[in-house]
């Protein structure tokens, strides 16, 4: 069973998706928290910080393919190496705003990617990944 | 046995017929085999007809100009084969053989000549010259067919490396759009859903103040949204622009304008600006892509400098296997290039956490780069500082 | 330059006078036909004698088909080696085609020659309307046919001599002997473009003092072709010799060079 209220995170470089799920969330109370974060090396940094603090951890991770610094491949490498550490399941979504069937396998062969979806933007498609999330258990 | 040699019967009655003559031609004396070969009577031929008059018109032309010389110069001549005229008009074959007869004061005093009648051995020449000239047509015609062939294939080859410059050319072409649907669908589709979630917050929203925040933010997207499809647009410009006008650019000229249209962040930033264009210091290219280019280059190195050490910038030239290459090398934040490598020069990306990163600088670069034929590269250490190797294009 | 023209015409100088004189050889032959007449002109004259393209020892090679397709190529060499020696005031005698030859060659550049002497001329061999060259095209066929069966056994032995492979010296010293040899193909398209030409038209556009030597019996240039040269040339003076044959500088030397001597007085 998932525990809930969840507290999920949000990995993109772009602030105005940042804003709009972060609204989508709040406003059906999707989620108790959300954290933003503009690049995969900032994520991993907190991440690191408080990784003895299970509160702190995301239990949805929506995980941008492609950004500066540090996109979500390369995020998923580093936090491969965290997760034995990570005291709960991460639910990560690698999201894109196009769905590229090279990418689709890729992350199909990665264990720590729960899924991968382009970018969800409206209520529904949020949702649909909230409520199946035991789907990927 | 004692046999008394007759030498008038052994003259008269030889295999082959014997002649003397003038130096004019004037036949004095012939054995009587030459009378049988010719049908003539003794008295018909003798100091009556010339050797000449035995010949057809074009035996003569080859008597007078090669027999006569030949004889003249060499004293005799040898198995000249003519076709001798009978008295009834008919023709045989005959092989003649000349020496002149001269006195002790070296004056020549008359001709004398042997004719063999070699009927049955020119019918089997002609055989054989028919058999040469069909050797010589079929040789004739097999170096004309393998001239052709040669030409041919020398076609085929041309048109193989005109079709794999085209084929090339489509390659490139075709990375150009994949890159650039890519590109397009990446940097458009993101804004657009934005635009779209923007919307249906502010249809749903009754709050002014909510309105008027998320308006601000319809703003940002459509300005961004905006700045990604100039940038688009310029950069099919200079992609269909395969026309554009090349003229001789000097390297020193252009580097000059670069430095004084940031001449501000020069100084601001106490940056360190050297070249040396010697190797190479012209260039036939069209001039507003080299500004761009210098700009842009020299802009990233100084955006893109190290805080802990004044920033060195260089630029220079050189020649590689006849290709100009510009070189800009700066000591500066570096780039990590396992990890940002294949994304350098895309549009929209960034590698630091800048205030200024906007990332298309690059991208622009290298379209214009590419357009004209060239190519960029880059060697960079983190911390330590980046090398732009651009290849202009080949200087023949 | 001059070293390519000397390799590709086999020029030879000879005598030492302070005059020139160039001479070439006909159809057939090469330059040893003047071998009777130059000892009798070297105290006066500087001799310059070569051999046509594609005859006697000239580079075979330099046989261009489509050059030497009509006289006009013969008389281009002719300009160019007087050029390349740098001579002028030439007395040129040309034999049979090449007494043609001089007169294009005298057309191309009047400056270089002083007289011309033509000894056994024809502009047309081919009989034509009221015009009686001596032959019909039968006759030249008959030629062809005559060079053909008189060069069948040329490929074999002589060709490796002629075409300049001297792996063998024993064929090289029969070639010494034997004169006027020449490439069959060559010596063909040679007589094609000398039997079969008409030059007619260029005699009445000379205007060089000429000087024409005609044997009274030459079943090649007969009189009468002399006297119609002798009609066309403005400038020009007819001797008859009497001797046979269509080379009276081997047959009647002396008789040729008196008549030379006292034209060039």
């Amino acid at each position: 069973m998932i525990s809930k209220p969840l507290l999920i995170g949000i990995i993109d470089d772009d602030e105005v998706y940042q804003f709009t799920l972060t609204r989508i969330i709040k406003h059906h109370k999707l989620a108790e928290r959300v954290l933003s974060f503009s690049d995969g090396e900032i994520a991993l940094q907190f991440l690191t910080d408080n990784i003895t603090t299970k509160e702190n951890i995301p239990d949805v991770i929506f995980l941008d393919s492609n950004m500066p610094i540090m996109n979500g491949w390369q995020f998923i490498e580093e936090y491969a190496n965290l997760e034995t550490e990570i005291k709960k399941k991460v639910f990560i979504f690698m999201v894109s705003s196009l769905v590229n069937p090279a990418e689709v396998e890729r992350a199909r062969k990665i264990n720590q990617i729960s899924d991968y979806v382009i970018k969800p933007s409206r209520l529904e498609e949020v949702k649909e990944i909230i409520d199946n999330l035991e789907k990927f258990l | 046995m004692n046999h008394t040699i007759d030498y008038k019967e052994l003259y008269n009655t030889s295999p082959c017929g014997y002649f003397c003559s003038l130096p004019d031609g004037t036949i004095i004396d012939s054995n009587k085999r030459f009378l049988e070969f010719t049908n003539y009577e003794r008295e018909e031929v003798i100091e009556k007809k010339k050797v000449t008059d035995f010949l057809s018109a074009g035996g003569k032309i080859y008597f007078e100009t090669v027999y006569s010389q030949i004889l003249k110069l060499g004293g005799a001549v040898e198995e000249i084969n003519f076709d001798f005229v009978k008295k009834d008009g008919t023709k045989f074959p005959v092989l003649i053989n000349s020496v002149e007869i001269k006195d002790t004061e070296g004056r020549h005093l008359f001709t004398q000549s042997t004719v063999f009648n070699i009927s049955q051995r020119k019918e089997y020449e002609l055989e054989l010259l028919i058999a040469k000239r069909k050797a010589d047509d079929l040789s004739d015609e097999l170096i004309q067919v393998n001239k052709e062939l040669r030409s041919s294939s020398e076609l085929i080859l041309q048109q193989k490396l005109q079709l794999e410059e085209f084929n090339h050319h489509l390659k490139n072409k075709n990375k150009q759009l994949s890159n650039f649907a890519h590109i397009a669908s990446h940097n458009l589709r993101a804004p657009v859903t934005n635009l779209n979630s923007l919307l249906d917050f502010y249809n749903e929203s009754t709050d002014i103040e909510d309105r008027a925040m998320l308006f601000a933010k319809f703003e940002k997207v459509i300005g961004h949204l905006t700045e990604t499809l100039n940038e688009l647009i310029e950069s099919v410009k200079i992609q269909e622009n395969v026309n554009i006008t090349h003229e001789p650019v000097i390297f020193d000229i252009v580097f000059d304008k670069t430095i004084e249209t940031l001449e501000g962040q020069i100084l601001e930033s106490k940056a360190v600006v050297t070249s040396n264009f010697s190797e190479a210091t012209n260039i036939e290219y069209p001039k507003i892509y080299l500004e761009s280019i210098m700009l842009n280059l020299l802009s990233n190195s100084i955006r893109y400098r190290s805080p802990d050490r004044i920033p060195k910038i260089h630029f220079c030239t050189e020649i590689n296997n006849n290709e100009i290459t510009l070189i800009a090398t700066d000591n500066g934040l570096g780039i990590d290039l396992k990890k940002h490598g294949h994304r350098l020069f895309g549009l929209s990306n960034t590698f630091h956490r800048h205030p200024d990163s906007k990332g298309v600088g690059l991208f622009m670069t290298k379209t214009q780069i590419e357009a004209i034929g060239g190519s960029i590269g880059v060697e960079s250490e983190v911390d330590k500082g980046t090398t732009f190797k651009i290849i202009l294009k080949k200087n023949i | 330059m001059l070293k390519k023209l000397i390799a590709r015409n086999n020029i030879t100088i000879h005598g030492d006078g302070n005059k020139s004189m160039l001479l070439v050889h006909g159809y057939g032959c090469d330059q040893n036909m003047w071998r009777f007449i130059t000892p009798q002109f070297k105290d006066d004259y500087q001799i310059i004698l070569i051999d046509l393209v594609g005859s006697g020892k000239s580079d075979e090679n330099a046989y261009d088909y489509d050059k030497y397709s009509s006289l006009e190529g013969y008389a281009d060499d002719i300009v160019e080696i007087c050029d390349a020696l740098e001579v002028k005031d030439v007395s040129f005698v040309g034999h049979s085609v090449s007494a043609m030859i001089g007169v294009l060659a005298a057309l191309k550049n009047p400056a270089i020659f002083k007289k011309l002497i033509m000894i056994g001329p024809s502009p047309r061999y081919i009989n034509d309307d009221d015009y009686f060259g001596g032959f019909s095209q039968k006759d030249i066929d008959e030629l062809l046919e005559t060079l053909d069966s008189n060069y069948l056994g040329w490929s074999s032995t002589m060709a490796p001599v002629i075409m300049g492979n001297a792996d063998r010296p024993e064929l090289a010293e029969e070639l010494e002997h034997s004169f006027c040899q020449s490439n069959p193909a060559i010596a063909k398209h040679f007589a094609k473009v000398t039997f079969l030409g008409d030059n007619r038209s260029d005699l009445d556009k000379l205007t060089i003092e000429t000087l024409i030597l005609q044997c009274s019996s030459d079943a090649i240039a007969s009189i009468d072709v002399g006297q119609y040269v002798h009609n066309h040339i403005s400038n020009s003076k007819f001797v008859v010799l009497d001797a046979t044959g269509h080379c009276p500088h081997l047959s009647a030397p002396n008789q040729t060079i008196e008549a030379m001597k006292r034209y060039l007085v």
